[in-house]
C-alpha cells in the first residue's frame, strides 16, 4: 500500500524542531453510546467505509467514563485551561440513559478546574420529559439533528424498519422549547440535500426558532465522490440560495454557523469551525471503548481512519497531541496541497473539511472534493460582503 | 488528476476605513452582527480555535 499523508509522511519531530507547538484540546467529544435508533442513509458511523462500530461496545463503561473525566481534568490543569467543552455524542447519546449523562456531568464539574460547558447532539427521539429534567438539572445544552421539511428529513433519517422520524423529532423540539428547558436549546444540524428546495429547507428549520443552525455537506471524498448529477457545483448553488435568504433578511433571524464563519473570514477574522478556515482544530474524540480518535467523521474515508491507536486508560491527551492525524489539523497552510496554497480563497476555505480531502492511496493532502462548491459559495459571499462594506463607506456610516 | 478548481479572484473586505459605531449600535442585520463580532475579536485577540462541526 502506498504511503498516505499524514499518517505515513508527516514529520512531526521536524515541525517541533522548527518551533511548532501543538494547541491543547479545548473540546472533548465523548461517544457515550455507539448504537443508534435510526439508520440514516448518510451516516458516517454505520453506512460508510468504517465498520469499527461492530467491534465496539455499545455503551461507555463507568471505568472508561471516569478515566476520561480524569484525563480531561489532567489536560485542563496541565495547560491552564479555564474553560473546556464536552460534547456527548454517538451513535445516539441519549441511548446511554439519563443516569450516565448525569454522572458524567457531575464528575466532570467536580474534577475539572474552571468552567465545563456540556452539550449533546441528538436525534431527539428519546428527548422526553424525564430526560429533559436531567439535562436541565445538569445544564447540558441540546442540539438536534433535523434535515428540514418532513419529506426531506424522512427521505434520509429513518428507522431500520423504514419509519420516518420527522414528526417525533419535531414533537421533541417542541418539548425542548418549552420553559424551563428552552434555555438548553443550542441549535439544529442539517445535512444538505440538493434534491430539496434550499429556501424551503431553511424555513422549515426556522419554524422551530433555533438560536443557530449549521448545514453540513454530505460526507464524500475523492474515492467516494458526492452525487452531483449534471451540475458542476450543486451543493455550492444550494448553499448560496440559503445564504441569500438569510443574509438578505433585514434582521438576523438565526445564526448559521457555516455562513457566519465565512463572513467573519471575509472581514479578516478567523474561523471557529473545523469545516472552514485555517484555525487549529483543538478537539479529540473518546470512543465508547476508550480509544482516542481524531474527528469521528473521518470514518467516512476508510476503515480505521479516525483511529490514533491510543487509549484513554493508558495514554494522556498530550500523547494524542503529537499524533500525525491530530497535528495535520493544527498546522494551517502547511497541511495543504500546493494548488490550495496558491488559490485565491485558501484563507477562507482552508482546504475545506478535512475528511472531504481524502483520496485512497495518497491520503488527505488534496483539495476538498467539494472544492468547486466551496469556491462558488465563498466567492459569492465575499462579493456580497465586500459590496456592502463599500456601500457603508459611501454612506459615511 | 488535478483535483482543484480555479476560483474567482476574491479579496477580503477592507473594513479599516468604515466608521462602524452607528451601524453596530443600531442595526440587527447579519452584517451588523458580523461587524460586532470582528470588532470584539480585534478588541480581544485571544487564540481562535476550530470546533467540532457535528455539534452546533
Amino acid at each position: 500500500m502506498a504511503d498516505e499523508w499524514p499518517v505515513d509522511c508527516l514529520d512531526v519531530d521536524g515541525l517541533v524542531a522548527n518551533g511548532w507547538r501543538p494547541v491543547p484540546f479545548h473540546q472533548f467529544v465523548l461517544k457515550v453510546h455507539s448504537r443508534c435508533d435510526l439508520a440514516c442513509d448518510y451516516c458516517y458511523v454505520y453506512r460508510m467505509a468504517d465498520h469499527g462500530w461492530l467491534d465496539t461496545r455499545s455503551t461507555m463503561s463507568p471505568e472508561v467514563l471516569h478515566q476520561t473525566c480524569v484525563r480531561i481534568a489532567e489536560h485542563a490543569r496541565r495547560h491552564g485551561l479555564d474553560r473546556v467543552e464536552v460534547v456527548f455524542h454517538g451513535g445516539e447519546p441519549l441511548l446511554a440513559g439519563p443516569s450516565v449523562l448525569a454522572e458524567a456531568a457531575a464528575t466532570l464539574r467536580r474534577l475539572v478546574p474552571g468552567t465545563v460547558d456540556l452539550g449533546v447532539q441528538t436525534n431527539a427521539l428519546r428527548l422526553d420529559d424525564s430526560m429533559l429534567r436531567v439535562l436541565e438539572a445538569n445544564d447540558i445544552r441540546v442540539a438536534v439533528s433535523l434535515d428540514g421539511a418532513e419529506g426531506t428529513h424522512d427521505r434520509h433519517r429513518r428507522s431500520a424498519g423504514g419509519r420516518g422520524s420527522h414528526q417525533r423529532t419535531c414533537e421533541a423540539i417542541r418539548r425542548l422549547r418549552t420553559p424551563p428547558y428552552h434555555r438548553l436549546f443550542s441549535g439544529l444540524l442539517c445535512v444538505v440535500d440538493v434534491e430539496a428546495d434550499p429556501v424551503d429547507t431553511y424555513e422549515a428549520l426556522l419554524v422551530h426558532e433555533p438560536p443557530r443552525i449549521d448545514f453540513l455537506l454530505p460526507h464524500a471524498n475523492w474515492s467516494i465522490p458526492p452525487r452531483r448529477g449534471d451540475a458542476d457545483a450543486p451543493h455550492g448553488d444550494w448553499l448560496i440560495a440559503v445564504f441569500d435568504r438569510w443574509y438578505g433578511s433585514p434582521r438576523q433571524e438565526t445564526e448559521i454557523r457555516l455562513f457566519q464563519e465565512i463572513v467573519n473570514l471575509a472581514l479578516g477574522g478567523r474561523s471557529r469551525s473545523e469545516a472552514i478556515g485555517l484555525s487549529p482544530v483543538a478537539l479529540v474524540v473518546v470512543d465508547t471503548d476508550g480509544q482516542l480518535e481524531q474527528v469521528d467523521s473521518l470514518r467516512s474515508a476508510y476503515h480505521g481512519a479516525a483511529s490514533t491507536g491510543l487509549d484513554v486508560r493508558t495514554h494522556s491527551f498530550d500523547d494524542a497531541l503529537s499524533h500525525p492525524s491530530i497535528v495535520a489539523r493544527q498546522i494551517g497552510l502547511d497541511a495543504l496541497v500546493d494548488s490550495c496554497r496558491s488559490c485565491d480563497v485558501v484563507r477562507v476555505c482552508g482546504g475545506g473539511y478535512y475528511p472531504h480531502r481524502y483520496r485512497e492511496g495518497s491520503g488527505f493532502r488534496h483539495a476538498s472534493v467539494y472544492c468547486p462548491d466551496l469556491v462558488r459559495l465563498i466567492g459569492h459571499v465575499l462579493r456580497r460582503v465586500r459590496a456592502d462594506v463599500v456601500g457603508l463607506r459611501g454612506r459615511g456610516c | 488528476m488535478n483535483d482543484t478548481f480555479a476560483g474567482p479572484e476574491t479579496h477580503i473586505a477592507d473594513i479599516t476605513q468604515v466608521p462602524l459605531d452607528e451601524l453596530i449600535a443600531s442595526e440587527d442585520s447579519v452584517l451588523a452582527h458580523a461587524l460586532r463580532r470582528i470588532r470584539s475579536e480585534i478588541d480581544n485577540p485571544d487564540e481562535v480555535i476550530a470546533g467540532f462541526q457535528n455539534f452546533v
